[in-house]
């Protein structure tokens, strides 16, 4: 199958006044139509960026470089601001973290809706209105056409959330990339929004890239995964592979993190990760997971370290995967 | 002969009044509705429920920063509002959600750290400069960060800066009021890891506020449910979580995503529609969004049966 989205090579610098900041770098990914692909980090790891550049919503101080960038055969890089924003709303669009900086204050439920039906596809009022209700009934919003008047501030957070996910469907687009959707919600909500991201995805043949760092969240809807540490990706897989099979140790070592059943009560420590994140202004040469790995290399340190094969969908960014004798993890 | 619990509240409740503007009268938001609950010496009790529950309110009143509009509050047998503020800050200290907004940041970490025990009167400068590294050694903080401003370090360790804060004045109980929900998971499994550790050194009792129902799992000796200001169920972890007998404690948990790709996403039997406080529903709270909801249930709010430390609040709980 032909990729919806390619990405090869992406950059993205950060001028600070301590120096430019490589906040992702060198990212290669693709998205499957109707698929969804769950970038996992934690914060600072370059997944919301990653996510702003493919939009082309960075902020400003924040630049982009990629080799590839292409969306429905289009080069995303290329196009005019203008062109861009046909794109934007129509096949491309994006759910954000905080419903309630994300939709204006200012203009009704219903006004937001309409609006960027409107603005692409054109046609009555009216069409936009009933296209309106109808996702809000479907994200399961009752008394939809009676909320069209209402404002952002009338709404609870699960809502205005749904509200969100109504508004980037309302042109029925290609890919949808959702950062860190139901962060803000409540567990018993959050299963609820989840469930219905699914169910619209597939009725839609919708592809989703889904960042997050929840690793329930990717286990429960994400088909492949990819993990960034410091910028890069330093494993991928299908969801099988990285929950069963993590080969990363940076990838081993959230996993070790994860507080699981009563063990703590019996004594039992977590595993952590020792150290800190590498600063990426000036960010080191080989893999930047080097000084907190528990299995390090003298080589680690060299030279960039490419990313291995492991099987057709998983690979890993670790030359410890290309020198099985050095053993496993020391992560329990 | 049994001791006094550290923590005692019976029927507290706090409400605030809401509105009364050009929009009409003034309502009432019950955050928090007859809470009783008791905290033993030793021991880690926590309070999960969603947001708006009353968790923090709860954890405010237990401090003393806020008054009860009724019930009371008794730490150590003494009620909470015939003692002075030190005498209170001495016994009962707080560790908040955000270690980028409790930390000083005009403030250096020593100064941060030292403040608790410098108030408390009658400490030598010396004697505080001492407990401040004795501190900052005991929750892994190198003595070279004492100098530094909180904006010069990471999230996890502002957190290990409020934690020797708090630890400071030797309190008995320790409100931690969602410890690590601001922090990355590696960050929290350290944390989770710390306040494991001086638990035991200094035997600590944890007040833990948190909706993270894995860290309660991890580090919890007891857990009591709150839904809408009430608490809806209490009693061990293995009892609660185990074997939930309210259909809210039992829908919380199966809305879990746990990392495991072999489960995926669960189905919950709940209605979305989360009550607004200000116009809570009749009968029990939660009835609207039940899928075991009758008629008894929409008149007449369920009495908690069972044990005070063992109870169920509803008409139709498992037995």
């Amino acid at each position: 199958m032909s990729a919806l989205l390619e990405v090869e090579g992406l950059h993205v610098d950060i001028q600070t006044q301590a120096g430019r900041l490589e906040a992702v770098r060198g990212l290669d990914l693709s998205v499957a139509p109707g698929e969804t692909l769950s970038i996992v980090g934690e914060s600072g790891s370059g997944k919301s960026l990653t996510a702003l550049a493919i939009m082309g919503l960075l902020p400003p101080g924040a630049r982009r470089k990629a080799t590839r960038l292409r969306f429905e055969a289009q080069d995303l890089g290329a196009l005019s601001r203008r062109a861009l924003e046909d794109i934007r709303g129509r096949r491309l669009s994006m759910i954000f973290q905080d419903p309630s900086s994300a939709l204006n204050p200012a203009y009704s439920i219903g006004s937001q809706l309409t609006g960027v039906y409107r603005r692409h596809r054109g046609g009555t009022a009216a069409a936009a209105r009933d296209r309106a209700v109808a996702l809000l009934e479907r994200v399961g919003i009752t008394a939809a056409a009676e909320r069209l008047g209402q404002f952002p501030h009338q709404l609870s957070g699960g809502l205005k959330q749904r509200v969100m996910i109504a508004m980037a469907l309302m042109c029925s687009p290609a890919l949808v990339l959702a950062d860190e959707p139901t962060t803000a919600l409540d567990v018993t909500i959050q299963a609820q929004v989840l469930r219905l991201l699914r169910d619209l995805q597939r009725e839609m043949q919708l592809a989703i890239i889904l960042v997050t760092h929840d690793l329930g969240v990717v286990a429960a809807v994400a088909d492949r995964v990819a993990v960034m540490y410091a910028g890069e990706i330093v494993e991928s897989g299908s969801v099988q592979e990285i929950f069963g099979n993590p080969q990363h140790p940076y990838t081993q070592g959230l996993f070790a993190c994860l507080p699981k059943g009563r063990a703590g009560r019996h004594g039992e420590r977590l595993g952590t990760i020792p150290g800190l994140v590498p600063s990426l202004i000036s960010p080191p040469a080989g893999c930047a997971f080097a000084d907190r790995c528990p299995l390090v290399l003298n080589e680690c340190r060299r030279a960039p370290v490419p990313n291995f094969r492991l099987s057709p969908t998983h690979a890993a960014r670790c030359l410890r995967v290309a020198i099985p004798s050095v053993g496993e993890a020391a992560y329990v | 002969m049994s001791e006094l619990p550290l923590i005692e509240t019976s029927g507290l409740t706090r409400s605030f009044p809401v509105g009364g503007g050009l929009r009409g009268p003034k309502r009432m938001l019950h955050a928090v509705r007859g809470v009783s609950f008791r905290l033993s010496r030793g021991e880690i009790l926590a309070v999960v429920g969603e947001s708006g529950c009353g968790k923090s309110t709860l954890a405010r009143m237990v401090l003393g920063l806020l008054a009860p509009t009724a019930g009371d509050v008794q730490l150590n047998g003494e009620p909470i509002e015939r003692m002075k503020r030190l005498q209170r800050a001495a016994f009962v200290q707080p560790v908040f959600q955000d270690p980028y907004a409790s930390l000083n940041p005009q403030k250096r970490i020593e100064q941060i750290i030292a403040l608790p025990l410098r108030l408390q009167a009658k400490v030598k400068r010396s004697a505080i400069a001492d407990r401040v590294r004795q501190m900052m050694s005991l929750v892994g903080l190198s003595e070279t960060l004492a100098s530094r401003m909180p904006s010069e370090l990471s999230g996890g360790q502002r957190q290990r800066v409020a934690i020797a804060r708090a630890l400071m004045v030797s309190p008995k109980v320790v409100v931690c009021d969602e410890p690590t929900s601001a922090l990355d998971v590696s960050v929290q499994a350290q944390i989770l890891n710390l306040l494991q550790d001086l638990r035991e050194k200094m035997s600590l009792a944890y007040l833990l506020i948190s909706h993270n129902i894995a860290v309660v799992e991890h580090l919890a000796d007891r857990v009591a449910v709150m839904y809408l200001g009430r608490i809806v169920e209490i009693g061990t972890v293995e009892e609660v979580l185990g074997h939930p007998r309210h259909p809210y404690t039992q829908a919380l948990l199966a809305s879990i995503l746990e990392p495991d790709p072999a489960k995926r996403l669960p189905e919950i039997p709940l209605g979305a529609t989360f009550p607004n406080p200000l116009d809570p529903p009749s009968g029990c709270a939660f009835h609207p969004r039940c899928p075991r909801a009758t008629d008894l249930c929409s008149s007449d709010e369920p009495e908690a049966r069972g044990l005070p430390s063992r109870f169920v609040a509803c008409h139709h709980a498992d037995s």
